[in-house]
């Protein structure tokens, strides 16, 4: 092997690039060649140097305000017409589309004439938020180690690794920083308690009307709601996500499509047939009639075929 | 804050926070270049899940946008915090990347994963926000973040050891201004292929198909910019 084209090799090796015949082939010839062996130390050490300059995690602030500011975006963005995603969604509910679109513009008229009178009341109500109060503990710990370097003193091994400051926080539902906290607890795949507590303050608030329309926040804790009902793990926080959002159904066009969604796709009956339930404010609306409909005659569980079919019965009684 | 190891230095504007296992895509492989079985099938259950939710959401549905989002997103700010240096950019990239990935998101043919598609939007975001800067010549070594500080690229943490230690604080402040006078030496491409090489530890094929280009051009880029920091930082010594 040349020098000249172990210049590249070395790099290579140094960034754990090349095959292992390659690499033994390498090791071979600087055994003989110092001045190999002095290139590898040179690319080593710029590695070693260029480290310093370690990649951080964002804060948690900055990801709520990144989330935050996306949300806004994407709902201010004008998307394909509510008519065409309702035509897919239909599709999907195999529903005669004929009267649909019309009630639909109906029922999204209405949600937005109750929503923006809810929104002024709230905000007259809305009661000024206490400071949060940081518990800081210090020290952090190595979390994880995330290489471990072979340097040519068979003596020497660099071992990178990462620190993690834990910290703390105190305060009320209130605090916009709690609440951010909070969401992105929901997340947390790992550990089903946390996810279990943060859906459960989450869900309390909404429930007690303390997520109305108005903020761009609020909007953010019902959206984690939606997508904790549709994609969380456990069914018991499924089940709470559900009961966070049950003030919203009649008011809110998506929360009704999660919860229609979460009546057709749940693998939970209990899920299930909470989800029936709360769907009795709206149970003359059509696409909740079709959903209703499929679900009385093809849902595993014959409680809920059962409800489904009563539900459906009352409306005709109505009418 | 942020201690990691005895002279390290803070890249941008945040601190150390912990990650979360789910949301750590590119592993950073220990430079033997060993994979394990385990870390395989992780990422193949991530494609798995995240195709279903970039179904469902082409098909409208929000909730499942915002799934993906939420898995990607701490990822995303990650790499344009320390690409750009301030908060502000790399949430302005953050914006950008996944309003853009929102719009096209009908034009994803899962010929490629998601998050490999998510990258090559957000670094080519990242490529134009260095250019626009080079071009202005702007001074890379400060930023401003979202509390309208002005703060050095490299700035120290406060320690209370650092006030104990005056001589230790200068050599990281001086380490700091070389590493970013080294980086300035860098293309905006050198600077991309440095940082997901070296700093995100992703694989120089997966570099490739991020910056559109082969595997064998990621390397020669590669190759010129270890060339370039070795040359500063020896110049800097001497």
């Amino acid at each position: 092997m040349k020098c000249e084209s172990a210049q590249e090799w070395i790099v290579l090796f140094a960034y754990g690039e090349l095959e292992d015949e390659q690499a033994h082939a390498l090791e071979l010839h600087m055994e003989a060649c110092e001045g190999c062996r002095k290139e590898l130390a040179s690319v080593r050490a710029m590695q070693e140097t260029m480290a310093l300059a370690v990649v951080v995690e964002p804060s948690p602030n900055l990801v709520a305000r990144a989330r935050v500011a996306l949300d806004e975006a994407l709902d201010t963005m004008p998307s394909r017409s509510w008519a065409a995603r309702l035509l897919d969604g239909f599709r999907g509910w195999g529903f005669a589309l004929r009267g649909a679109p019309v009630l639909a513009a109906l029922l999204v008229g209405a949600g937005f004439v109750s929503g923006g009178f809810v929104s002024r009341y709230e905000a007259e109500r809305a009661p000024k938020p206490r400071q949060a109060v940081l518990l800081t503990n210090g020290n952090g710990e190595v979390a994880s180690v995330s290489g471990v370097v072979q340097t040519p003193d068979s003596d020497l091994v660099q071992v990178n690794y990462n620190r993690v400051v834990p910290e703390s926080i105190q305060g009320t539902m209130d605090d916009p920083q709690i609440k951010q906290l909070l969401l992105l607890a929901t997340q947390n795949r790992a550990d089903i308690q946390v996810r279990a507590s943060s859906v459960s303050l989450l869900a309390d608030q909404c429930r007690t009307g303390n997520c109305g329309s108005g903020g761009i926040e609020d909007n953010g804790v019902r959206k984690a709601l939606m997508v904790s009902l549709r994609y969380d793990k456990s069914p018991a926080v499924r089940m709470k996500a559900l009961d966070g959002l049950q003030p919203y159904v009649g008011n809110d066009r998506q929360v009704r499509d999660a919860i229609l969604d979460a009546l057709m796709h749940d693998t939970n009956s209990d899920v299930r047939s909470e989800a029936v339930g709360l769907l009795t404010p709206v149970q003359a609306d059509s696409s909740v009639r079709a959903v209703m409909h499929t679900v009385s005659t093809q849902d595993q569980n014959p409680y809920i075929r059962n409800a489904s079919r009563t539900l459906l019965e009352q409306v005709s009684e109505i009418q | 804050m942020s201690k990691a190891g005895a002279l390290a230095m803070v890249v941008g504007g945040g601190t150390a926070y912990p990650i979360e296992s789910s949301q750590v895509m590119g592993k950073r492989i220990a430079i033997g270049g060993t994979r394990t079985a385990a870390a395989l099938e992780e990422k193949a259950q991530q494609r798995m899940e995240d195709a279903e939710f970039i179904r469902q959401a082409q098909r409208g549905e929000r909730a499942a946008f915002d799934a993906l989002v939420r898995r990607y997103d701490q990822q995303v700010l990650r790499l344009a915090l320390h690409l750009l240096g301030n908060e502000q950019d790399a949430q302005d990239v953050h914006q950008e990347a996944f309003l853009k990935a929102y719009r096209h998101l009908n034009n994803f043919r899962f010929e490629c994963s998601f998050y490999t598609w998510m990258y090559r939007i957000v670094t080519n975001l990242c490529l134009d926000q260095m250019r626009r800067r080079k071009s202005r010549r702007e001074e890379q070594a400060t930023g401003v973040d979202a509390s309208g500080e002005e703060r050095d690229l490299l700035a120290t943490v406060s320690d209370e050891r650092a006030m104990m230690n005056p001589a230790r604080e200068l050599e990281r402040k001086r380490l700091g201004t070389q590493i970013a006078a080294a980086l300035d030496t860098l293309t905006p491409r050198e600077r991309m292929v440095f940082e997901l090489k070296h700093y995100q530890g992703l694989r120089l094929r997966t570099i490739g198909e991020m910056l559109s280009t082969t595997e064998e051009t990621a390397k020669n880029t590669l190759f010129r910019a270890t060339r370039k920091l070795r040359l500063q930082l020896a110049g800097e010594r001497s």
